[in-house]
């Protein structure tokens, strides 16, 4: 899932309310950040523009999406920089979904030389005409590690 | 912009010890995991291959090598 800026949705032809363009003004810069340790997502859903449309995809209800992006909000961005916690607010911001991550890993006994795992989650949806792909990886959080799909 | 992964988390079974008869880790998925957790990608380090096992259980592969399996599949 990709959060966009204003600039970002603007570009694509979108139209907010007020309450959420206030919103977006206040927090977003014009620069993107740049992806985190090389990891690249691709594969983008036309067809998912906010959280509504999110939680038809991939099959979870609304309401946690939105406590689970009130819950990453408060844990992890900077007091200024945080989701709004408003409902109303918090499911019409722009969101777009990816259903593949690139991930590079180093190769065995090389210390230069990477594989790219593609990882991919379509969530309800077929896969190649064939049964929904929702692949298993390996996650770090800050202090311990452990293993999610 | 903020590119984040959905995740739901499994628990090792058995303390993560491998099991006696084939060697391997199990994992679960626990009764009171959240459906939906949102994390940075960049806290995701890489592809497992699960093998399932039983309900909500799965046997965790160390022996496959991810690298044929990320290319074919």
């Amino acid at each position: 899932m990709r959060l966009l800026n204003l600039n970002s949705h603007r570009g694509r032809g979108g139209n907010l309310g007020d309450d959420v363009l206030g919103y977006l003004d206040k927090t977003t810069s014009t620069v993107s950040t740049p992806a985190p340790r090389g990891r690249i997502l691709k594969r983008r859903r036309d067809d998912v523009s906010d959280r509504l449309d999110f939680c038809k995809v991939l099959g979870i209800s609304l309401d946690r999406i939105c406590l689970e992006s009130i819950r990453y909000s408060r844990h992890n961005l900077p007091t200024e920089r945080r989701l709004p916690e408003e409902p109303a607010i918090l499911q019409l911001l722009p969101v777009e979904l990816l259903t593949q991550l690139e991930i590079p890993v180093l190769a065995f006994q090389e210390t230069d030389v990477y594989d790219i795992h593609r990882a991919r989650c379509t969530g309800t949806h077929r896969f190649r005409n064939q049964a929904s792909r929702n692949d298993c990886v390996w996650y770090r959080p800050e202090a311990r590690r452990s293993m999610m799909r | 912009m903020r590119r984040l992964a959905g995740i739901q988390m499994l628990s090792p079974v058995n303390s993560g010890r491998p099991f006696d008869i084939h060697s391997l880790v199990m994992v679960q998925l626990r009764e009171d995991a959240r459906e939906f957790t949102l994390v940075d990608i960049g806290t995701i380090l890489g592809l497992a291959h699960l093998i399932p096992e039983g309900d909500r259980r799965w046997l965790f592969n160390s022996r496959i090598d991810l690298r044929p399996f990320n290319e074919s599949y």
